[in-house]
C-alpha cells in the first residue's frame, strides 16, 4: 500500500517515511496541501496522514478532496480536544501509526466491496 | 462575574466589613462606658456626701476639690443643678427611707421600690436603660443612689445609629466601587495568568511533534539495527515526555472550567485508560464506582487528575489496588488505595512538587503528579488528602 503523508516539518516528514518504507509499505511526502493534491493526481495511494497545520490548504478542506479522490486520510493533530474517528494526537507511538493506517484503508477497502 | 473578580470582591467586602464593624464598634464601645464612667463619677460625689449633693460652697470649699471645674462633664459646678437622681437609705431592718429625690420621673415611694430591687446588686450598673445607680454602705447602712442618665446617652444612641447606618452606607458604596472597577483590577494579573496559561500550552503543544519524530526514529533504528538499551531509554524518556506534556496541559486548563462535571464517566474512563499499566505489573485493580456521580466543576483537569491517581498506584502498587466513587449527600469522594512499603501516618508531602516518597527509589517519576492532582481537585473546590497505614497508600479526593 501506498501512503501519503503531507506534513510542514520536514523531520516529521521524513521520519514517518523511513517507518512506514521499513513496515513494508511504499510512503510519499509532501509538505503543503498544493503538493499533497498534485501527488495525489499523479499515482495512487492508499491512505493520507494529514497533519492539521499543512500550509496553503486548509486540513479539513484537502482532507475532503483526497477523500473525493477515493484516499481517505487520517488527521495528525496537537489538538487534544479533538474527537472523532480518523484523527491521530500528537505525539502517537508508531504502533498507533500502523494500527490507524491498517484501519482506515482497512473501511476504504470494506468501502469499495460494497 | 469570573471567578478571580468575585474572589476579589466577595473577599475585600469581607475584609472592610469586618474592620469597619470593630472599629465602629470599639468607638460606640467606648463612648458608652465613658457615659457610665462618668455617672459612676457623679454617684460617688453623691455618695461621698451621704446621699447628696454636700454644699460645698457653705464652709468655702472648692466645688470639686481636686477636680476640674469647668462647663463640661461630671466634674462641672452645674452638676448638681442638672443631675436628676434620688437616694434611698436602708437601715439594718431593711426600711427603706428617702434621702434625695432630685427626679420628676419617679415618685418617692417608686424610688424606694426600685431601690429595693438593687440593694442586693454589685456596685455600679445600669437599669431600666438609661439610668445609673450605685450601692455602697455607711455606718452600717445601705444607700441605693440612682442617676438619670438619657440626657447623655441620648448623643451615644445617636452615634450608635449613625455608625450603623454609615457602615451600611460604605460598604453599599464600597461594593458598588469594586463591582465597577475589579475588573481593572485584575486585569493585569489576568493578563499575566493568561499569557502564563498560553505560554504553558504552547510549550505543550510544541514538544508533541518532536516527541512523535524521536519515537518514530527510534522505532527505524530498532528495526535496522536491533533493539539496545539506548534505544530502550530514548523510549522511556519519550514516554516520560509525552505524560509531562498532559500535565502541563492540566495545568493550563485549571481555572477555565465551570459547568457540570460527571465524575463517573471520567473515573471509569481512566481506569480503563490505564488497565493495561495494571496489567503489565501484575496488579489487579478493584473499581467501586456509584454511577451518576457529578461535580459542580472539573473538566478535563480533573480527568487529568483521575488518570494521575490511577497512572500512580499502577506504578507504585506491590500488588493490588482499588478505586472507589462515593456520594454522600453533597460530599463527593474519589479514593485510590494502593499497597506501599510506607510508615503509617499522613503524607501530605507527597502533594508538593519534585518530592518523592521512599518507595519511589528505582521507579521512574518527576515528582509532579501528584501536585497536578492537588491543584486540579483544588481548583473544582475540593480538597485532596494522603495517608499511609497497614500497608497501604490512599489517595483521597473530596468535592
Amino acid at each position: 500500500m501506498k501512503v501519503l503523508i503531507v506534513a510542514p516539518d520536514r523531520d516529521l516528514l521524513d521520519s514517518l517515511r523511513g517507518l512506514l518504507i521499513l513496515c513494508g509499505m511504499e510512503a510519499d511526502a509532501a509538505h503543503d496541501g498544493v503538493m499533497a493534491i498534485e501527488k495525489s493526481r499523479a499515482a495512487s495511494f492508499g491512505a493520507a496522514l494529514v497533519d492539521a497545520k499543512t500550509p496553503l490548504i486548509r486540513a479539513g478542506d484537502l482532507i475532503k478532496e483526497l477523500g473525493a479522490s477515493g484516499i481517505p486520510a487520517i488527521l495528525m493533530t496537537e489538538d487534544a480536544e479533538a474527537r472523532g474517528e480518523g484523527i491521530l494526537k500528537y505525539p502517537f507511538a508508531p504502533e498507533e501509526l500502523l494500527a490507524a493506517i491498517e484501519k482506515t484503508a482497512g473501511e476504504k477497502g470494506d468501502a469499495k466491496d460494497e | 462575574m469570573n471567578k478571580v473578580r468575585r474572589k476579589l470582591v466577595v473577599s475585600a467586602m469581607a475584609a472592610l466589613l469586618i474592620l469597619l464593624t470593630a472599629l465602629l464598634a470599639l468607638i460606640n464601645v467606648i463612648n458608652f462606658a465613658l457615659v457610665a464612667e462618668d455617672a459612676d463619677r457623679i454617684t460617688e460625689t453623691i455618695a461621698e456626701g451621704g446621699g447628696e449633693f454636700r454644699d460645698m460652697m457653705k464652709n468655702g470649699e472648692e466645688p470639686f476639690p481636686g477636680g476640674r471645674a469647668g462647663p463640661m462633664g461630671p466634674d462641672s459646678p452645674e452638676t448638681p443643678f442638672t443631675a436628676r437622681f434620688f437616694t434611698v437609705r436602708f437601715d439594718k431592718n431593711g426600711k427603706a427611707e428617702t434621702v434625695a429625690h432630685n427626679i420628676s420621673a419617679f415618685t418617692e415611694d417608686e424610688a424606694k421600690e426600685i431601690a429595693g430591687k438593687l440593694v442586693g446588686e454589685k456596685r455600679t450598673g445600669w437599669v431600666m436603660t438609661t439610668y445609673r445607680f450605685r450601692v455602697y454602705k455607711k455606718s452600717g447602712e445601705t444607700y441605693v443612689t440612682v442617676i438619670d442618665q438619657g440626657r447623655e446617652l441620648t448623643p451615644s444612641y445617636r452615634i450608635l445609629t449613625v455608625s450603623v447606618i454609615g457602615e451600611a452606607v460604605v460598604l453599599i458604596l464600597a461594593l458598588a466601587f469594586l463591582s465597577a472597577f475589579s475588573r481593572k483590577l485584575i486585569r493585569p494579573v489576568e493578563e499575566a495568568d493568561r499569557k502564563q496559561k498560553k505560554f504553558i500550552g504552547e510549550a505543550e503543544a510544541a514538544i508533541k511533534v518532536p516527541l512523535t519524530v524521536i519515537g518514530a526514529d527510534v522505532e527505524i533504528i530498532e528495526r535496522t539495527s536491533g533493539p539496545t538499551d539506548r534505544t530502550a531509554s530514548i523510549r522511556r524518556q519519550v514516554v516520560r515526555m509525552a505524560e509531562i506534556t498532559k500535565r502541563l496541559r492540566t495545568m493550563s486548563l485549571i481555572e477555565g472550567e465551570s459547568t457540570p462535571f460527571d465524575l463517573t464517566a471520567a473515573v471509569k474512563d481512566a481506569a480503563k485508560k490505564k488497565r493495561e499499566e495494571f496489567s503489565e505489573r501484575g496488579v489487579s485493580l478493584d473499581l467501586d464506582i456509584a454511577e451518576g456521580v457529578t461535580i459542580k466543576e472539573g473538566g478535563e483537569a480533573v480527568s487529568r487528575a483521575a488518570e494521575e491517581l490511577f497512572r500512580n498506584a499502577a506504578k507504585f502498587a506491590k500488588s493490588r489496588a482499588s478505586a472507589t466513587l462515593k456520594r454522600d449527600g453533597e460530599r463527593v469522594t474519589l479514593t485510590v488505595t494502593n499497597d506501599a512499603d510506607l510508615p503509617d501516618g499522613p503524607v501530605e508531602q507527597a502533594f508538593d512538587r519534585f518530592v518523592r516518597l521512599p518507595n519511589a527509589d528505582g521507579v521512574e517519576g518527576d515528582g509532579i503528579g501528584l501536585c497536578s492532582v492537588r491543584d486540579a481537585v483544588r481548583e473544582a473546590g475540593g480538597r485532596v488528602s494522603a495517608v499511609c497505614s497497614a500497608g497501604e497508600f490512599t489517595v483521597r479526593a473530596t468535592f
